[in-house]
């Protein structure tokens, strides 16, 4: 008798709460000003740069009730747009991007990551500010908003550059577009 | 000798005639039943329907037997349909004038309702004084209410996602109103258009409604009603919505008032709109901005207070 109350009860309530379906086509995230390196020889020309994004503004959140909230997040586009240093970033042979979730917040070891981009130029390029890397499919980052209670909430995404680089450091603007679907 | 011979002649036919008519009484003798005197008991006779069956006696002295007796040809049968079956006809009574009776004697008081006046039910005709059932059709009547029936009223609720609103109310019948009307939700300018059943004229009541609220930046209201996780607050810098209301309800009618306290299911369908960049984090100046606007759908329970004045109408 008890527990059939307490189910009743129970099923009231949830029908009290509100039920809330969100969906949110284009949230574009933009991380300015990052800078990369030159190269430093001739004979590999490629260039690995990182930056993190605090993705609590994005609904990390080590409680797992939370995380429930989040239904799907999906990364849609990724652009550079060259800042300072450059003005064409039609050099750009190949672009290799991860994103992770580290381990603590010194650390760059990561138990979740994810590919975002594996892009390797196949014609020329047009000259331009921005170079749009081609996604083919939207990517899955709903794991690196569900960090662990010891896991700092930060994305951190490692790019890795290929192609007749410049000799010297240079800034660029960093933007992902995401969709968001959460319910609650 | 021819004297001899004519006498033996008229001898023999003589004769002839003697025998004839000895033998025709024996005959008649023979079919007819014997009587016998001794026993006193009378010959039964013929039967009057037997068919009677005329045989000429030939007798001598005749050339031919006597032609039967006339008869008439029967006529063909004729079918004639039997006469139609008498019907009663009552006999009519004379009118005869008979006093109405009189009017029975008006119900006790009842203890508790002793001094209230019984009214017809909303809608129907004024009992004649003395009528029998005056007093039973009054007991749906809501208290306080009139007898006539007002069309149009003047509305006023509050209740959420409704917001604030004042409208117009039309009422063709006591268990039918159709309102429309504008508000506000405190952010935006709202309008919403309604129909509510209330089936005994007051009492319980169904409503279904329509609304729209304009896109607006929101406030703390908003904020508060429509409680939204932490980290979309911050994007949801405009909003609006259309809601769809199914409420049960009680409606209280005092006069020419109607107060009522409606509840049930609201459906929403809301636009979320961040025209402004916002920064996530101000050490990198990572900001986020959302260029779509973004669909919210709610179903949530919803509840309003209000009030309708009719002031139209008969």
């Amino acid at each position: 008798m008890g527990r059939r109350l307490l189910l009743g009860l129970a099923a009231l309530l949830a029908g009290c709460s509100p039920i809330v379906d969100g969906e949110f086509s284009d949230i574009e995230v933009t991380r300015p000003d990052i800078t990369i390196p030159a190269v430093t020889t001739a004979t590999q020309p490629a260039v690995t740069f990182s930056f993190s994004i605090d993705s609590t503004p994005l609904g990390a959140n080590a409680n797992p009730e939370a995380q429930d909230g989040i239904v799907s997040v999906k990364l849609h586009r990724l652009a550079l747009t060259a800042k300072s240093g450059v003005t064409d970033l039609s050099f750009i042979e190949t672009l290799h991007a991860l994103a992770c979730v580290p381990i603590s917040k010194t650390s760059t070891l990561s138990s979740r990551q994810v590919e975002i981009a594996d892009y390797e130029r196949e014609f020329d390029l047009p000259a331009g500010k921005t170079f749009e890397v081609p996604i083919p499919e939207p990517v899955d980052l709903l794991p690196l908003l569900r960090p662990s209670s010891t896991e700092p909430r930060r994305i951190l995404v490692i790019v890795n550059l290929g192609g007749a680089l410049p000799t010297t450091q240079w800034q660029a603007d960093v933007s992902m577009s995401l969709s968001i679907e959460i319910r609650q | 000798m021819a004297f001899l011979v004519g006498r033996a002649c008229r001898f023999a036919l003589l004769a002839c005639a003697a025998l004839a008519a000895a033998a025709g009484t024996a005959r008649a003798q023979s079919a007819s039943p014997p009587v016998y005197p001794g026993y006193g008991v009378p010959a039964a006779p013929a039967p009057v329907d037997a068919q009677v069956t005329y045989t000429p006696m030939r007798r001598p002295g005749y050339e031919s037997a006597p032609s039967s007796p006339p008869v008439a040809p029967a006529a063909a049968p004729v079918y004639a349909p039997p006469p139609p079956a008498p019907v009663y006809v009552p006999p009519v009574a004379a009118p005869v004038y008979a006093p109405a009776p009189p009017a029975p004697p008006p119900p006790p008081a009842v203890p508790g309702f002793a001094g209230v006046p019984m009214l017809p039910a909303i809608g129907a005709e004024p009992a004649p004084v003395g009528s029998a059932t005056g007093g039973t059709v009054a007991a749906a009547k809501a208290p306080g209410t009139k007898g006539g029936h007002r069309a149009f009223g003047l509305g006023f609720d509050a209740g959420m996602p409704d917001g604030l609103n004042l409208g117009l109310v039309l009422s063709p019948s006591d268990w039918l109103r159709l309102g429309a009307s504008f508000g506000t939700n405190t952010a935006s300018l709202e309008y919403r258009g309604g129909v509510s059943l209330v089936p005994v004229g007051w009492g319980p009541s169904f409503s279904f409604e329509a609304g729209h609220c304009n896109l607006a930046a929101t406030n703390s209201v908003i904020r508060t009603f429509f409680s939204t996780p932490g980290w979309v607050s911050s994007y949801v810098q405009q909003f609006g919505y259309t809601y769809f209301n199914a409420h049960l309800g009680f409606d209280l009618v005092i006069g020419n008032a109607t107060f009522f306290l409606h509840g049930g299911y609201s459906y929403l369908m809301g636009t979320v709109r961040a025209p402004k960049s916002v920064v996530v984090d101000s050490n990198t100046n990572t900001t986020v901005s959302i260029p779509q606007d973004g669909k919210v759908y709610v179903s949530t329970l919803s509840a309003k207070l209000g009030v309708v004045f009719m002031f139209g109408g008969s």
